[in-house]
């Protein structure tokens, strides 16, 4: 879980980050939020994640899809199938003979050697068999005969090694029946069983379970799962899937309900896909990549895939799971940085050169002893490569080996541009962009090289992430007013065209291109509002945008061609280039990167004192920011996730498809701790936008008699208070919380401090003290649930004694 | 799960509608609480035509507004409207204009 991997970095922190430095009596756990607090969003919500993509953040339930990997087997059906007892279980015949615990075959007279004690089922289905090959003649065997259950099968002998087939049973015979055919050699570890053993899918003609994946041919039929959920079940579920299309286009999903009977009470209420095709909620999956298709139902759901006549491909990793609760709290990573690689599985086989298998050596190299050597006075002629094909061009790896026993010359990696030349022993390590499917490493020749290699290792780049520790999100009530936030065909156009079918911030194929036409003009896309605003109240337009030949643009708020707000931003480096307004006022404006690959969200804000229905508008600019100009017809940028809130600023991303849509209020309550009444620290990490009153964080008694607080007045200065038999004392002069700050009042004997950014802001004193024990309420807001907090909290903790100036210096400095 | 129903109204004016939104609250500390309520969404009036515009932003037809005053209300832990409100109540097909995000109204329809 995504929590999971945020706390990971995260819990180390709360010791603080000197040794010796004292322990909070609470700390904020990410991992801990729903059990230490009551933590309230009664909706969905997205969030950026920890690898810089906007997601759902929802809880969900068990997997319902059974054998979903197609990785289940059935039990062994061959007994003794490596033969440590002699000849139990199996029929010798003919010329077959045990020899060192294998079965041997040396003659040419027709000999089958059968399994004769569990025998394969009357039924068709299909199975996995393996055996191994020990020793041979180069020549294949078969199965074959009468009784075979298999019918007449040719089976790779030709070489050593443990060798796998895929077999249908025909239903009418019963036993693995092997037949020497040309073979002359030995056999053993003999083991067949049934694939998908439940019976768990149902199997078009088309389709066949094979290497764990199910593959359809290239004719048409179904592949299908009933009740998940079983009929009679109601609910949302997000149905997940990866494909592969080799052949053809497209697979089709269908909303059929939980015993396939019928469509009624099922809808594919939305959908994705992470490849390089796309989704629609009819049902058609086009492409490659990882699908994600959401489903409401009041009557089960039946996974049901059509491979349709000429679309061959697989599908692997089906799920079904519930989304069962949407109170889960967010971790955001807005504004981290993503600059860690995230690797896939190992590429190389036998990086270890413990065989002189898979490697193809060119003159010069040699495998032996567990390396691989290239030695200068083996060279002959021609390259000088030793390689295997293991990459896709175009994609970005990272390869590691060890340079061992060196004694001269340099290794370059002929596979990308500008490799490095590695000399000396060690490991070494780099990070490129194929340009060959193979790991071409090449020895100089030039230089006279001699060297070892080993632990030779390529891992895709997958994905990148961040060290960052994100931050908890909490989040007001608010509605994406824009309808059609991501489907930019349904917005208006004037001057310009959109084209579909680009990767957006979620991840997913579903941005648009922007693309000016080539009139003297504004080009203008407008994604539309729907909904009369509230006069003299500030509006937030925000939409995502990804610069492609245009690099300048202009976001509006956009009512009318003479009633609008906007501002300009140069996309190359998030610097503001101009703002304005006809006929209405700006009152703010933003850009955040989002991610790692170039997407930037810009937000303007703005107000009027009559109710406009303001749409979220974008204009292309040319490179010396005119929003007039003469395009050329092919240029553009793109743009994805439009939102108008009645907010001051951009909450987190709302998606919509043809209703407004709101997020509910978040709130995060009920907290409990032990807190010292006569001393103590209260300390929190973060950022708030509001610009209300808000309760950063208050420890009371659970009422407001005595409580410490620190808290936000009017969105213009954090602040520290104590409150003693409803005495309030204040410190004011934290400033605004626009970006992250360390903040923490401290008391005890009767002097109250705010600190601020490693200083100390001011110092008052108090009257009384608050009775022992009763400071054990801690809340995001105040005590009973008003004026939550709205922000971005990195880190909460309560410290039960008064910290001295050093380490409230150590706690506070950013 | 919790028990969440969403309800849709169309009121006859927005006074109206403020005035039966602040009948449902109680007051902590001079803020207004409703009770029994996760979210409440006052859509306001309604666009049923939208508007018209030329290819440089200019309206050539306003948009025709409702004019009743929608609101949509998300309630947490109620089984019923509360007082009054039945009345205003109205069905609509899908989502009909408004959605609370990942809770479908079909599903979740206070009866």
């Amino acid at each position: 879980m995504y929590i999971a991997i945020a706390n990971a970095i995260y819990s180390s922190t709360l010791q603080g980050s000197g040794g010796g430095f004292p322990k909070a009596c609470f700390g904020l756990d990410y991992n801990a939020i729903t059990s230490d607090f009551t933590f309230t969003r009664n909706s969905f919500a997205t969030r950026v994640n920890e690898f810089g993509l906007i997601e759902t953040v929802t809880n969900l339930g068990s997997d319902l899809v059974q054998n979903g990997s197609f990785d289940e087997l059935g039990s062994e059906r061959v007994l003794n199938g490596d033969f440590e007892n002699g000849e139990n279980d199996w029929n010798f015949g003919g010329d077959w003979t045990l020899v060192n615990g294998t079965a041997e075959i040396q003659s040419s007279t027709q000999s089958y050697l059968r399994s004769d004690n569990d025998r394969v089922p009357l039924t068709v289905k299909t199975y996995k068999l393996q055996y191994e090959v020990i020793t041979t003649n180069g020549s294949n065997l078969r199965l074959a005969g009468g009784s075979s259950a298999f019918g007449t099968i040719t089976l790779d002998s030709s070489t050593v090694g443990v060798k796998t087939f895929y077999l249908t049973s025909n239903g009418t015979q019963a036993y693995l029946q092997i037949n020497q055919n040309a073979f002359r050699g030995s056999i053993d570890n003999i083991s067949l069983k049934q694939v998908d053993p439940n019976d768990d899918w149902i199997l078009g003609s088309n389709w066949s379970i094979e290497n764990n994946i199910a593959t359809a041919d290239g004719t048409q039929g179904y592949l299908t799962q009933t009740g998940t959920p079983p009929i009679g079940t109601s609910g949302t579920y997000k149905f997940e899937w990866t494909q592969e299309i080799t052949s053809g286009t497209r697979f089709r999903i269908f909303p059929r309900n939980g015993n396939d009977s019928s469509q009624s009470g099922v809808t594919i209420v939305s959908g994705s896909t992470t490849g390089s095709g796309s989704f629609s909620t009819g049902g058609n999956c086009v492409g490659s990549g990882t699908f994600t298709a959401y489903i409401e139902t009041t009557n089960g759901f039946s996974v049901k895939f059509l491979a349709e006549s000429g679309n061959e491909g697989t599908i692997d990793n089906v799920s079904v799971v519930e989304v069962i609760e949407d109170d889960v709290p967010r971790i955001d990573y807005t504004g981290s940085t993503f600059d860690i690689p995230v690797l896939g599985d190992e590429l190389v086989v036998n990086g270890d050169f413990a065989t002189d298998t898979n490697w193809v050596k060119q003159s010069g190299w040699s495998i032996a002893n567990g390396v691989a050597t290239f030695d200068i006075n083996d060279y002959v002629s021609g390259n000088t490569n030793i390689y295997q094909t293991c990459m896709v061009v175009g994609k970005e790896y990272v390869l590691t080996f060890d340079i061992v026993d060196y004694v001269q010359g340099t290794l370059q990696i002929a596979s990308m541009n500008g490799s490095p030349q590695w000399s000396g022993n060690g490991t070494k390590t780099v990070k490129f962009i194929a340009t060959q499917t193979r790991i071409f490493m090449n020895a100089s020749v030039a230089n006279n090289t001699i060297l070892n290699i080993d632990n030779v290792s390529i891992k895709e780049v997958t994905a990148y992430t961040t060290t960052d520790k994100g931050a908890f999100l909490l989040e007001p009530i608010s509605t994406n007013l824009a309808i059609y936030s991501e489907d930019a065909s349904q917005g208006i156009l004037s001057n310009c065209t959109v084209q579909s079918g680009f990767v957006s911030p979620s991840g997913s194929l579903n941005a648009y291109k922007l693309i000016e036409d080539n009139t003297n003009s504004i080009k203008l896309f407008r994604a539309v509002n729907n909904s009369s605003t509230t006069p003299d109240t500030s509006y937030s337009s925000s939409i995502f945008v990804k610069s492609d030949e245009r690099t300048k643009v202009r976001v509006y708020g956009y009512h009318l061609a003479n009633q609008y707000f906007y501002v300009d931003y140069d996309l190359t480096n998030n610097s503001y280039l101009n703002s304005g307004s006809s006929n209405a006022q700006v009152d703010g404006y933003s850009i955040e990167d989002i991610g790692d690959n170039g997407w930037k969200r810009i937000t303007i804000i703005g107000q009027k004192t009559a109710s406009y229905s303001w749409d979220v508008g974008v204009s292309p600019l040319n490179d010396n920011g005119d929003v007039t100009y003469l395009g050329d017809g092919t240029s553009g940028l793109y743009i994805w996730g439009a939102q108008l809130e009645e907010l001051p600023y951009a909450s987190s991303y709302i998606p919509t498809s043809g209703t407004t849509v709101t997020r509910a209020q978040e709130s995060c309550l009920d907290g409990t701790v032990v807190a010292n009444s006569d001393e103590g620290v209260l300390y929190w990490e973060g950022s708030s936008p509001t610009d209300s009153t808000v309760l950063i964080s208050e420890l009371s008694q659970g009422n407001i008699t005595n409580a410490v607080r620190l808290y936000y007045q009017n969105g213009s200065d954090s602040r520290g208070a104590i409150r003693v038999s409803n005495v309030q004392t204040t410190i004011n002069g934290g400033g605004t919380l626009d970006v992250t700050k360390k903040i923490a009042v401290v008391w005890g004997n009767n002097v109250v401090d705010f600190w601020v950014n490693g200083v100390k802001v001011n110092t008052d004193t108090y009257v009384g003290s608050i009775p022992e024990g009763v400071l054990t309420a801690l809340n995001f807001a105040q005590v009973g649930g008003a004026a939550d907090f709205i922000g971005r909290t990195k880190d909460l903790r309560v410290y039960c004694k008064a910290l001295t100036d050093d380490e409230l210096t150590e706690l506070t400095t950013i | 799960m919790k028990n969440i129903l969403i309800g849709k109204y169309e009121f006859n004016s927005e006074e109206q509608a403020k005035d039966k939104i602040l009948a449902l609250g109680t007051e902590i500390e001079g803020e207004y609480t409703p009770d029994n309520i996760d979210s409440i969404v006052e859509l306001g009036f309604l666009i049923i035509t939208p508007g018209t515009y030329d290819p440089d932003g200019h309206e050539i037809t306003p948009p025709v507004y409702s004019d009743k005053y929608s609101v949509d209300v998300l309630w947490y832990d109620k089984i019923k409207n509360p007082y009054g409100w039945a009345t205003y109540q109205i069905n609509v097909q899908g989502e009909g204009a408004h959605s609370f995000f990942g809770v479908p109204y079909q599903e979740n329809k206070m009866p």
